[in-house]
């Protein structure tokens, strides 16, 4: 009998806490019964917005930070005259060093529990603005401040002040007395229903609280700057301050890590933009910017002044590169200094024979003179042709000015003539880029491209032509590369983006705006209020390399994130 | 089917455009209006006054006799707060410096009923019609 008194004894302490316990309300954590007072509870927070600027305001203890933002790009204002009012008492905040926009004050009425119309008048270098908003200071957080122990008074004072709770109470309360009832009579099937009725209370109990709590800006009772703090309840009552995912899979990122991931945003404004391809191609030398040097004979190679050049050496044009000793056989030769005699030998009596007849000059023909010296011309000619054969090198010159892109000799390597290639040599300013078009009309209707490498480097491209002859059923078209940048290598692929006629309209946005979701879906960030952000699934066609055309999924108007959409997209 | 039951679905139809027909920004006396707690407020600029009508949800017009109100207004970079008085039926008035710039002028209104807590709403000038 006894153990069944405690039993129904400890129901009705059940009921009367289920209905305090169950619905944590506007976010602070009653710690009622608990030894120990929670300490982690989520500072009162008043979002508001304009269209100049974004505002949050966070009470911590005594004194209210504010963040202040552009509502349009998500920019921290700095230099701000931030001025704060409430309960009559206007406060100038000052701003919190070493922080971007952030300001800080300690008003009075921070402390006294209840819910604080707040107007905040913003003085900034390019303009000004009034913004209101509805600032709730929590009981149990004002109590809590002071010091004071949360009692059962104060759960029940706020039980008091809201009416969803107190009927709520109220259901459950009767409801475990009609259990302590069942209870004490004697009879299994009776318990049985006894449990049953304790579980229909707490039901009731906690459909009655998370009711309350779904309220949004409903007329009458509910505050223009109070939606959107409703619209973030998970935000309100969660324990830390750390971004995280919401159960409708939005996130909630608080101002400071809005900071510091640098969250930026841009006001999707439609536009028209041109319609697009895309192709493969890869980097290419220009045949005017692009150059090889071959020998013209077999020979040994003999490094030139400067020593061979190596790869990645800049070369100008007409500098020499190598020499070749030309490579003379044996036969070769001795038939060539047998020539050498031979000529020497003509020439020592051709020159005796002209100074004979110069001597008898006058008694001789000047006729067999004249055919004596041309004759003996001829000779020296041939002596002055042959005698270098055997040692005269042939210089290897760089026929551009450019980059040495491969070097296939070494020193003393016997080379053949023509068929060996010693020297590439590549003019880096002069790129080009080949891509092929499997579509004969969108080749024709090409105009103008960008190019992306893998490394993500955008190039501008200028169409120069397209091919008539197909090269494995697909167009080759060739650009130039306008600025070429660094690093930019032959044979490197690229992804070109080609502008062809006729437009698409839809909203332009920068390339890092577009994440994808787990399930690989393209998606964008929207700010939707100032600490929430919600996925958008979009349809999207390249503009160029560095801006994508959103088809559909944005709204006109939406404040898409663009830098940090990537580390927004890593929250958890 | 039971008569009822089609009454309740008509009202459970109209409920939702109800709830969301917050009205014309335009109030019947030519200015911007917005929500303010339980009521609905318009604002008026008329030279350097500053009118502030008030009437229920359902746009009837409510007595502001003992009621207070006042008007943070800024307009040329400068905020002044504006002390509004009953003037009369349901229209509280009171006088600001406004130098004649009607248009980017932002007005921010605290209510305050008899035995009620204030309510603010807020009105950006020049930008009406959006």
């Amino acid at each position: 009998m006894t153990t069944r008194r405690l039993l129904a004894a400890t129901v009705v302490a059940a009921s009367l806490a289920a209905p305090v316990a169950a619905p944590a309300h506007e976010g602070h954590a009653h710690g009622g019964e608990e030894p120990k007072p929670v300490v982690t509870t989520v500072a009162p927070t008043l979002e508001t917005s304009s269209s100049d600027f974004e505002l949050v305001a966070v009470a911590q203890g005594k004194t209210l930070l504010v963040h202040l933002d552009r509502f349009a790009t998500n920019e921290p204002v700095n230099g701000a005259t931030v001025e704060v009012s409430a309960d009559g008492e206007a406060t100038t905040a000052s701003p919190v060093s070493g922080e971007e926009g952030v300001y800080r004050l300690d008003p009075s009425w921070l402390s006294k529990p209840g819910s604080h119309e707040v107007t905040v008048s913003i003085a900034a270098a390019d303009a000004a603005d009034l913004l209101i908003g509805t600032l709730e200071i929590p009981a149990g957080a004002a109590e809590a401040q002071t010091g004071g122990a949360q009692g059962v008074s104060a759960v029940l004072g706020q039980v008091r002040n809201d009416s969803g709770l107190m009927l709520g109470a109220v259901m459950v309360f009767l409801l475990g007395v009609l259990t302590t009832v069942a209870l004490t009579q004697r009879g299994r099937t009776r318990t049985v229903a006894g449990a049953a009725l304790v579980g229909i209370g707490l039901l009731l109990a906690s459909g009655a609280a998370f009711a309350h709590g779904g309220e949004d800006h409903s007329h009458g009772d509910e505050d223009k700057g109070k939606a959107p703090t409703a619209a973030v309840p998970m935000g309100a009552t969660g324990a830390s301050e750390s971004p995280r995912r919401l159960p409708d899979g939005s996130l909630y990122v608080p101002k400071p890590s809005q900071r510091l991931l640098s969250v930026r945003t841009v006001v999707a404004k439609p536009q028209e933009a041109a319609q697009t391809v895309q192709l493969i191609g890869q980097v290419i030398a220009d045949p005017n910017g692009g150059g090889h040097v071959q020998a013209t004979q077999s020979g040994r190679i003999e490094p030139g002044d400067k020593g061979l050049p190596y790869v990645g050496q800049r070369v100008e044009a007409g500098q020499i590169l190598a020499y070749i000793a030309p490579a003379v056989t044996f036969v070769d030769r001795s038939g060539i200094q047998q020539q050498i005699a031979t000529v020497e030998q003509e020439l020592v009596i051709a020159e005796s024979r002209l100074q004979r007849l110069r001597k008898l000059e006058g008694s001789v023909p000047q006729r067999d003179i004249e055919e004596a010296e041309a004759n003996l011309n001829g000779l020296r000619k041939r002596r002055a042709a042959l005698s270098p054969a055997l040692t005269t090198k042939e210089a290897l010159r760089a026929p551009i000015s450019g980059v040495v892109t491969a070097n296939n000799i070494k020193a003393g390597q016997v080379v053949e003539g023509r068929d060996q290639v010693l020297f590439e040599i590549v003019d880096p300013s002069r790129l080009m880029v080949e891509a092929v078009a499997f579509d004969p009309r969108v080749a024709n209707a090409i105009k103008a491209a960008t190019a992306m490498t893998a490394d993500g480097t955008s190039l501008s491209l200028e169409l120069l032509g397209s091919s008539l002859a197909l090269r494995q059923q697909a167009i080759p078209l060739l650009f130039r590369i306008g600025n070429p940048p660094s690093g930019l290598g032959v044979g490197q692929p690229v992804r070109l983006v080609a502008q062809v006629q006729g437009t698409a309209s839809g909203i332009v946005l920068p390339r890092q705006s577009v994440v994808r979701n787990a399930s690989g879906q393209p998606i964008v960030w929207q700010h939707d209020t100032p600490q929430r952000f919600v996925a958008r699934p979009v349809r999207t066609q390249p503009v160029d390399g560095d801006t994508v055309l959103v088809l559909a999924g944005v709204e006109p108007e939406a404040r898409i994130v663009t830098d940090g959409a990537g580390l927004l997209n890593q929250v958890r | 089917m039971k008569f009822s039951t089609l009454l309740l679905a008509a009202a459970l139809f109209t409920a939702p455009a109800t709830a969301f027909a917050d009205g014309p920004k335009i109030g019947p006396n030519g200015g911007q209006r917005a929500d303010a707690g339980p009521y609905h407020v318009e604002v008026v600029l008329k030279g350097n006054d500053v009118v502030l009508y008030v009437t229920d949800g359902a746009d009837k017009p409510v007595d502001v006799t003992g009621a207070k109100a006042e008007a943070t207004v800024l307009a040329n970079k400068q905020t002044q707060k504006v002390a509004l008085e009953p003037a009369g039926g349901n229209a509280l008035k009171g006088q600001a410096n406004l130098g004649g710039a009607h248009d980017s002028v932002k007005v921010v209104t605290a209510l305050t009923m008899p035995g009620q807590k204030p309510v603010q709403a807020r009105f950006e000038m020049g930008h009406a019609g959006h």
